[in-house]
C-alpha cells in the first residue's frame, strides 16, 4: 500500500484529497497546525506547523520510527494575500514565503531521502493561475508560488535520475478559504482569463493529481499543468 | 559514538555503496581514499544517495538522528567529504 503524505490537509483541498487518497487504496499521513476529525484505518493525523523546522524534522522523525516511507508528497498547505504591495506587511510576506516555499523545500528535503532508496517517488506542489496571470494585488503571493514553480524544475532534474518526478498544479479560483473574501466582481474579472469560465472545483485537482502520481506517468517531469484554460 | 566507530561504519557503507552501484575502484580503500572530486569515488549524483544511506546507517547503529547537509559539501577544499577520515570528524562536529 503506497503511503501519501498531504500538507495542510484538516480543510479544504487537502481534506478532500486525502479522502481520495483513502477511498483509492492508499494510506494517508496528513499534518496540520490542529488536530483533524477525519478516523480511519488508513489515516494517521500529525500536529505540525509547516513553517517550523523543528516541527518538521520531528513530523519524519516519528514517521521513521513508526516504520513509514514516503511514496508521494503532496504539498499542499499555502496561504495567500490580497493587498497592494505597498501596504503589505514585510512579515506577511515572510510568512507567506515561509509557508509557501520553504516548507515546500523541507518537506520536500526530507520526504525526497525516503524516496531516494526506493527508486520511486511523486512529488506534486501547488503553484497557482496568479503566476501566469501575474495578478495585481497578489505579489507575494503570487512571487511565492512562482518560486515554488521555479523550485520544482530544478528539483525535477536533481530527483528524477532517482526516479522521483516532481510537478505542480496550478488551480485556478476555486471555493477554498483562499478565495472567500474576494468580491463577485474579482472572481468574475478572474474567471474572464479562463478559456474555461467557471470556478474550478476539487475533482479538477484531483484529476490533475491521479494523473502526476500514476505508474504510467514516470516520463512526466517538471512541468505545471493549470486549470481552467490558462495559458 | 567515537571516531572509530564511525569509521567502521562509513566503510561499511562506502564498500557497500561501490557494489552495488558498480562504482569502478580498483584500489584500496582506506581513511584517506579520495571520495569527492576529480580523483573521487563518488560523483555528486552518488554523494547523494551515499549520504541517505549513511544518514540511516548511523540512525540504525546509534538511535540518533543527523543531517549531513553542508554549503561546502561539494568543495575540493573544504568539503566535508573529501575522506572517510574529514568525514567522520565533520559528524562528530556536528553530533557535539
Amino acid at each position: 500500500m503506497k503511503k501519501v503524505l498531504i500538507t495542510g490537509n484538516r480543510k479544504g483541498i487537502g481534506r478532500f484529497l486525502t479522502e481520495k487518497f483513502i477511498d483509492n487504496g492508499y494510506f494517508v499521513i496528513g499534518c496540520s497546525r490542529q488536530a483533524s476529525d477525519l478516523v480511519n484505518d488508513n489515516y494517521i493525523h500529525m500536529i505540525c506547523d509547516v513553517i517550523n523546522d523543528n516541527n518538521i524534522v520531528e513530523l519524519f522523525r516519528e514517521l521513521k520510527k513508526k516504520d513509514i516511507n514516503i511514496d508521494i508528497l503532496i504539498n499542499n498547505a499555502g496561504i495567500a494575500s490580497m493587498n497592494h504591495f505597498i501596504t503589505t506587511p514585510s512579515n506577511t510576506s515572510t510568512n507567506i514565503f515561509n509557508t509557501n516555499l520553504h516548507a515546500t523545500l523541507n518537506f520536500s528535503k526530507y520526504a525526497a531521502k525516503m524516496m531516494i532508496k526506493k527508486k520511486w517517488g511523486r512529488i506534486i506542489n501547488f503553484s497557482s493561475v496568479a503566476v501566469p496571470l501575474n495578478l495585481e494585488g497578489e505579489l507575494s503571493y503570487a512571487s511565492s508560488k512562482a518560486a515554488v514553480e521555479s523550485a520544482s524544475k530544478i528539483m525535477s532534474k536533481e530527483l528524477g535520475v532517482f526516479g522521483i518526478t516532481v510537478n505542480c498544479i496550478g488551480p485556478n479560483p476555486i471555493e477554498t478559504d483562499l478565495i472567500r473574501t474576494l468580491s463577485k466582481d474579482k472572481i468574475s474579472s478572474l474567471l474572464d482569463n479562463q478559456s474555461i469560465k467557471r470556478l474550478g472545483e476539487f475533482e479538477d485537482i484531483w484529476n490533475v493529481v491521479a494523473f502526476y502520481i500514476s505508474d504510467s506517468s514516470n516520463f512526466v517531469n517538471g512541468q505545471c499543468i493549470y486549470l481552467g484554460g490558462i495559458c | 559514538m567515537n571516531k572509530l566507530e564511525l569509521e567502521k561504519i562509513i566503510f561499511t557503507i562506502l564498500l557497500e555503496f561501490i557494489k552495488d552501484n558498480d562504482i569502478e575502484f580498483d584500489h584500496e580503500l582506506n581513511n584517506e581514499t579520495r571520495l569527492i572530486g576529480s580523483a573521487g569515488i563518488l560523483d555528486s549524483m552518488d554523494l547523494v544517495s551515499f549520504i541517505v544511506e549513511l544518514e540511516e546507517a548511523i540512525s540504525n547503529a546509534f538511535s540518533i538522528e543527523i543531517e549531513l547537509a553542508n554549503d561546502s559539501i561539494m568543495s575540493n577544499r573544504t568539503s566535508p567529504f573529501i575522506n572517510i577520515s574529514t568525514l567522520s570528524d565533520y559528524i562528530l562536529k556536528i553530533n557535539k
